[in-house]
């Protein structure tokens, strides 16, 4: 039955267009930023010390990581404007009335949310990498892919869980859109692309790194752009201070976690989200 | 056998008491109808007996089982119309029905024969494969209709079905409830606030404020509660003469309004006063003046 649920859920999601266009606006707009200023921005400050050709693949990579954990936050977070919708509109009744367990009805959204996420998180990264080898002639190595499809799987489902809990507290569709476009925006600050981590203050840049935004930008970005940054030379530029700048690497009161420990971090969230959650389902048993 | 079993069902949204300690019997098979004005607690009963509402006093069972404790057995019992269409606009009718048959175990070529069988119903073959957003109002209730009748339920609850149609649409639904009352072993649970959707019921339950007022087959409301009405244009003589026979009666502008006993006592009193009338008609008294009688409102005004 749930697997029928999740099918109904992904089918009206895909649907609707314009649900689809909008979870990916902010990557569009990250892409258009990117291509009106960022690029050449983040461009200036290291083509002098590597070479061009090198500044434009980490830059990319450095970009297409952003975007890639961008997309893990808002299509969960689009998606789950079904669920709001319909509890909004009593279409969740026809489900509450079917000898179906109400927990299963609203996991089903939780799970949902989970696989779109992934999906379309994949297909984000098969364009990126598309256009990188397109471009550049590069091409990610098997192992990294590996790790980023295991990275789109941990951070959909930290995103997912978090939005699910939220969205369980919204009671329209207006405050569903309102959170969508909070976060939109917020989510290219929070994750250290609109203005890079290094540029901000200290104290904001503890702050950024307290969050999983940041944490799982960091995360894609170890992974993204491990291949790129190993390719410049040593002595070209501190990589230490690069990675910390780049937002590669956080720094959390003097410790900046590797891979391992960010996706701890991001189970850590996950299970304090799940959990808050089935509160809520428990809770909202008639 | 009672389908339905309502004893002191009581429901307040915070202050306000909905449902304040009603009781009733649906019989197996039987077309029962909760007939009341909006804000009566119609819809709050319909969605206590569906599982959705938690209700705060009284026991409800549905086909022996009891709410609260038997809830899943009482789910696979229901169908429920909801007064709101439910199904999803950018899905086809076909496609609302598979994912709704998957909860009632209907997969492939089984769920295509329900169809197939709740077509020779509902007639709905033509726009099946449309999406709802497409359809128009009285075809979108048909569909909601069929998934309500797709995993053959033994209680039907129709919340108010035909409101919001237009006059049409309303006569198609109307006569596709019928058609199930015919053709199905099927108890119906109806809400409504339309007088005329009750004289087909076998029981009519009249609920106001959250109180049961009367109950009784539409027709004896209708002999209990309200009188057929004789009018009369009176000629010459008429009032002298009423008024001789201490016979009661009502000016209303140029006629006069005698209550009847029944239809016959009208017949009489044209036949003995035929002299005097200039013309008449016996008006069989409707669901309204029931209503206005018990309630001292009518449907429209509500309460």
């Amino acid at each position: 039955m749930i697997l029928s649920l999740i099918k109904r859920h992904l089918t009206v999601y895909l649907r609707d267009r314009w649900a689809v266009f909008f979870s990916f606006l902010s990557v569009f707009i990250i892409l258009m930023l990117f291509m009106v200023f960022l690029r050449s921005m983040v461009m200036n400050w290291y083509s002098d010390a590597i070479h061009q050709s090198l500044a434009e693949v980490v830059v990319n990579h450095w970009v297409l990581s952003g975007v890639l954990m961008v997309s893990t936050v808002t299509v969960p977070l689009g998606f789950l404007g079904i669920m709001v919708q319909d509890r909004e509109t009593k279409a969740i009744n026809d489900f509450y009335v079917a000898p179906v367990n109400r927990g299963h009805i609203v996991i089903s959204y939780l799970i949902s949310a989970l696989i779109i996420g992934v999906i379309l998180g994949m297909i984000n990264l098969l364009i990126g990498q598309l256009y990188m080898r397109i471009v550049y002639g590069e091409f990610l190595p098997f192992f990294d892919w590996l790790r980023l499809l295991g990275l789109i799987v941990v951070s959909t489902a930290l995103f997912s869980s978090i939005f699910f809990y939220v969205v369980t507290l919204l009671k329209t569709s207006n405050s569903h859109g309102t959170l969508s476009t909070l976060v939109g925006t917020l989510v290219g600050f929070l994750a250290g692309i609109y203005v890079i981590i290094g540029g901000l203050p200290s104290f904001t840049q503890t702050f950024l790194s307290m969050l999983p935004t940041m944490q799982m930008a960091s995360a894609f970005r170890i992974v993204y752009m491990s291949d790129a940054i190993s390719q410049i030379p040593a002595e070209a530029m501190n990589i230490e201070a690069f990675n910390l700048n780049m937002g590669v690497r956080i720094d959390l009161f003097g410790y900046s976690p590797a891979l391992g420990g960010l996706i701890v971090m991001a189970f850590i969230w996950t299970a304090i989200f799940v959990t808050l959650s089935l509160l809520r389902v428990r809770k909202m048993k008639r | 056998m009672k389908s339905i079993d309502v004893k002191n069902l009581v429901k307040s949204y915070d202050a306000v008491q909905a449902v304040k300690g009603i009781s009733f019997a649906v019989e197996e098979g039987s077309f029962f109808a909760l007939l009341g004005p909006n804000g009566a607690g119609k819809s709050t009963t319909v969605e206590i007996l569906a599982t959705l509402l938690a209700k705060d006093e009284g026991s409800v069972t549905i086909m022996g089982e009891t709410l609260d404790r038997d809830d899943a057995k009482i789910r696979r019992h229901l169908g429920v119309v909801f007064q709101y269409g439910t199904l999803d606009n950018d899905l086809t009718v076909r496609e609302n029905l598979a994912a709704r048959g998957a909860f009632y175990g209907l997969h492939g070529a089984e769920l295509n024969q329900r169809i197939n069988d709740l077509d020779q119903l509902i007639d709905f073959s033509s726009y099946l494969d449309r999406r709802i957003k497409t359809l128009s109002g009285g075809q979108r209730r048909k569909a909601e209709i069929a998934r309500a009748l797709l995993h053959k339920p033994r209680v039907l609850m129709l919340d108010e079905p035909t409101t919001g149609l237009d006059p049409k649409s309303r006569k198609d639904i109307w006569e596709l409830v019928l058609s199930i009352k015919k053709e199905t072993a099927m108890t119906i649970l109806l809400t409504t606030h339309y007088m005329e959707e009750v004289l087909d019921a076998d029981h009519v339950v009249i609920l106001h404020e959250g109180v049961i007022r009367a109950e009784d087959s539409a027709e004896n409301l209708r002999l209990a509660y309200a009188r057929d009405t004789l009018k009369v244009i009176p000629k010459k003589g008429l009032l002298k003469r009423l008024d001789e026979d201490n016979v009661n009666y009502d000016r209303v502008n140029a006629s006069l309004h005698i209550p009847l006993k029944n239809p016959f006592e009208g017949i009489e009193l044209v036949d003995r006063y035929r002299d005097h009338i200039e013309s008449f008609e016996i008006v069989k008294a409707s669901m309204d003046d029931v209503f206005l009688n018990i309630t001292g409102a009518s449907l429209e005004e509500g309460s």
